[in-house]
């Protein structure tokens, strides 16, 4: 192939995959809504079908993952628009999984609008760009892969344990009220869901953890420094903190229920801010970060 | 007694001692650390600088306070780790036994994984020296790392009076190196992106229509830069490496990192026989030409194309006018007068330039830290003691 076929063809795979996105996001869309349906009529085929169209947008997001990833000729993770579609697929994802063990449907209806957000994100985000791209120097790394694919398994985990908790934490005192005995929930099980967010986290946690020393060893590595206390880095240190007080909160007696779902969340916030809000920290307040995509 | 050790290795000491670190940690990323005076005045203005400044906010992470806080979480995962071996069998010389206590045992491991991180970022904090040097192809340069620049040497010469002591934690040896810069590769990539719309309108139009976006102008795509080093000491070879990033050499706990390139040349004017020194990137005068002038990165060494073919470049650059000194309006963005190639003359004004004798330096930084490897184990073991004890305990359900 010459120059200009090899361009032609980048070109077509590109419109083609930016379509393809869309679909995926707006089988999101209907799968959320969908799920709402259900939610607030019991309509059990609702259930089904949000069910089909989630795996259905997962099954095509997965291809366009895979077709990105040959393409680039290496995961895609490497500019923002990419984090946001693998932040949203890996999330998806673990969900997916969540669900089949959980079989309770309500987690979704606070996982699918952070995924379907970061779709739309990276298809309408006013710099981002969806061309693929080399990798500079700094990142031609073997913990380039490690680094990121374990924060972000870590990221989607935590995901879904928030909307556990979250379920949870709208479900709980209904169910206390006798209400919501039609979605099979009750005072017995409705501990699982609080179970279920602390064992997500207790699976995420060490991911988490080797991100954040797997991250370092490459920048000592790459810059001969293990810890600059850069935004980013600060931020997932931040962020790891409060899972760690999680984790020991949820093994403390007075602070095992509310106060432990509570740290959840805020560590779901933090991790948020690692992901998202330190770019655009960092761009109010005017303060240099090596890490930070552009936004 | 007892009480303040029951306080030391308590649970709600830890939370105490999060909860504070991470308001900390989260502040400091709110402030802008150890940026320039005259930048943090813009800032804050006069007033608000001094105040911040008082409470250590422009450089927290060194404020005693900051470190107090990381020592005390120190001390409390110490005291937690004793609290929880106290008493009982350390030591387990049967497997079966270490089996059977897996989750236990592991989770001491890590925590005291955390405890051996504090010693390494300890070590690295008293004994740590870094520094950059700029070395041009063919030319030798020097660096040291002197015992008395450590934090070590500064707390030994510590005095009460006339007496120091902490005067037995002797700095360590001064070590000189010299390293000579052999070779230095520049390689580029072929890239063409799109100019991608910017406005939602345009993405949705994009989305919905055909694909019509305008390819961008510069394909040069910095693909690697390679420096071979030979390393010197006391007048002798020790080491030749070809580093690259994220492929340093290492020499002795002394760590030389690719870091940065630098490109200088000639531009040579007309016929007059005289010539300009430019260093690329910088602003420099062309005698006969008004104003300033600056050079874009000079392209040279390997460009690989997407066509799988490479090709060695001629050197070549941009040239670029400055805008004077307080003109209003588009200040700041230099003007695009035309490219220079290596041995082409480029007419600007009626006076020709012609570029000529194009050098590469490579920047590279150095660091001494013999925390590292502490680091290494000790992160080493909070992982395998981590990944035990929270996957065990997933697998017991």
């Amino acid at each position: 192939m010459n120059l200009a076929e090899i361009q032609s063809r980048e070109l077509f795979l590109l419109s083609l995959e930016i379509r393809l996105f869309w679909v995926a996001a707006g089988l999101y869309l209907l799968s959320f809504l969908l799920y709402l349906r259900y939610a607030l009529s019991l309509g059990k085929g609702a259930e089904r079908v949000a069910r089909v169209t989630l795996h259905l947008g997962a099954a095509l997001h997965t291809g366009l993952i895979l077709l990105r990833a040959w393409e680039g000729g290496r995961p895609p993770y490497q500019t923002l628009y990419e984090a946001l579609s693998w932040f949203a697929w890996s999330a998806v994802m673990v969900y997916i999984y969540v669900e089949r063990r959980l079989r309770v449907s309500f987690p979704a209806l606070f996982m699918l609008p952070i995924a379907i957000g970061a779709c739309l994100y990276a298809l309408l985000g006013p710099r981002l760009d969806p061309s693929i791209k080399p990798l500079p120097p700094s990142l031609q790394s073997n913990w380039y892969i490690f680094h990121v694919a374990t924060a972000f398994a870590s990221y989607a985990i935590f995901i879904v344990s928030f909307a556990v908790e979250a379920s949870y934490l709208v479900l709980n005192p209904r169910i206390k009220k006798g209400k919501l005995q039609g979605y099979g929930l009750n005072r017995s099980n409705i501990g699982g869901f609080h179970r279920v967010a602390h064992r997500l986290v207790l699976f995420g946690y060490p991911l988490l953890t080797f991100g954040l020393f797997s991250g370092a060893m490459w920048a000592n590595q790459a810059w001969g420094r293990y810890w600059g206390w850069d935004p980013k880095e600060t931020w997932s240190l931040l962020t790891w903190m409060v899972y760690s007080l999680y984790l020991h909160a949820r093994v403390t007696p007075k602070w095992s229920e509310g106060r432990a779902s509570a740290v959840n969340i805020v560590g779901f916030v933090a991790m948020m801010m690692t992901f998202l809000g330190v770019n655009w920290l960092t761009k109010l307040l005017g303060i240099f970060s090596l890490h930070v995509y552009p936004v | 007694m007892a009480k303040i050790l029951k306080a030391l290795s308590s649970i709600k000491l830890t939370f105490l001692l999060f909860g504070l670190l991470i308001l900390a940690i989260g502040l400091g990323t709110l402030f802008p650390q150890q940026g320039t005076p005259e930048e943090l005045i813009k800032t804050f203005g006069k007033a608000g600088y001094e105040r911040f400044k008082a409470l250590g906010l422009f450089d927290l992470y060194h404020t005693w306070w900051f470190m107090l806080l990381g020592f005390a979480l120190f001390v409390n995962l110490s005291f937690c780790a004793w609290e929880r071996l106290k008493g009982r069998q350390v030591l387990v010389y049967s497997w079966n036994e270490l089996k059977r206590q897996r989750l236990r045992y592991s989770s001491i491991a890590f925590h005291m994984g955390f405890i051996l991180c504090f010693i390494g970022l300890l070590i690295s904090f008293l004994l740590a020296q870094e520094g950059e040097v700029t070395v041009y192809t063919g030319k030798q340069a020097q660096i040291s790392i002197k015992g008395e620049d450590t934090k070590l040497a500064k707390l030994a010469s510590w005095k009460i009076g006339s007496l120091e002591p902490l005067a037995f934690l002797k700095p360590m040896r001064n070590m000189v190196l010299g390293l000579r810069l052999e070779r230095f590769e520049t390689e580029y990539e072929w890239h063409q992106g799109v100019k991608y719309p910017r406005s939602v309108k345009g993405k949705l139009a994009l989305a919905m229509g055909p694909m019509t976006v305008d390819k961008e102008a510069d394909p040069y795509f910095p693909r690697d830069w390679r420096s071979t080093l030979a390393l010197y000491n006391d007048g002798k070879l020790v080491k030749r490496k070809t580093i690259e990033v994220n492929d340093p050499v290492h020499y002795r706990s002394i760590t030389f990192y690719q870091a940065s390139h630098e490109q200088k040349l000639d531009l040579l004017i007309g016929e007059t026989g005289k010539r300009v020194a430019v260093l690329s990137g910088e602003p420099f005068e062309v005698p006969g030409l008004p104003g300033k002038f600056k050079t874009g990165t000079v392209y040279l060494g390997i460009l690989y194309k997407r066509d799988k073919t490479r090709e060695e470049l001629t050197p070549r650059t941009t040239l670029f006018s400055l805008p004077k000194e307080g003109e209003k309006g588009d200040l700041g963005r230099p003007e695009k007068l035309g490219e220079l190639v290596e041995g082409r003359p480029l007419k600007i004004q009626g006076l020709t330039l012609t570029m000529a004798n194009v050098q590469e330096g490579s920047g590279l930084s150095y660091r001494y830290d013999p925390g590292v490897p502490v680091l290494w184990v000790a992160t080493s073991i909070i992982l395998v003691g981590m990944t035990i004890r929270v996957y065990g305990l997933l697998g017991k359900g």
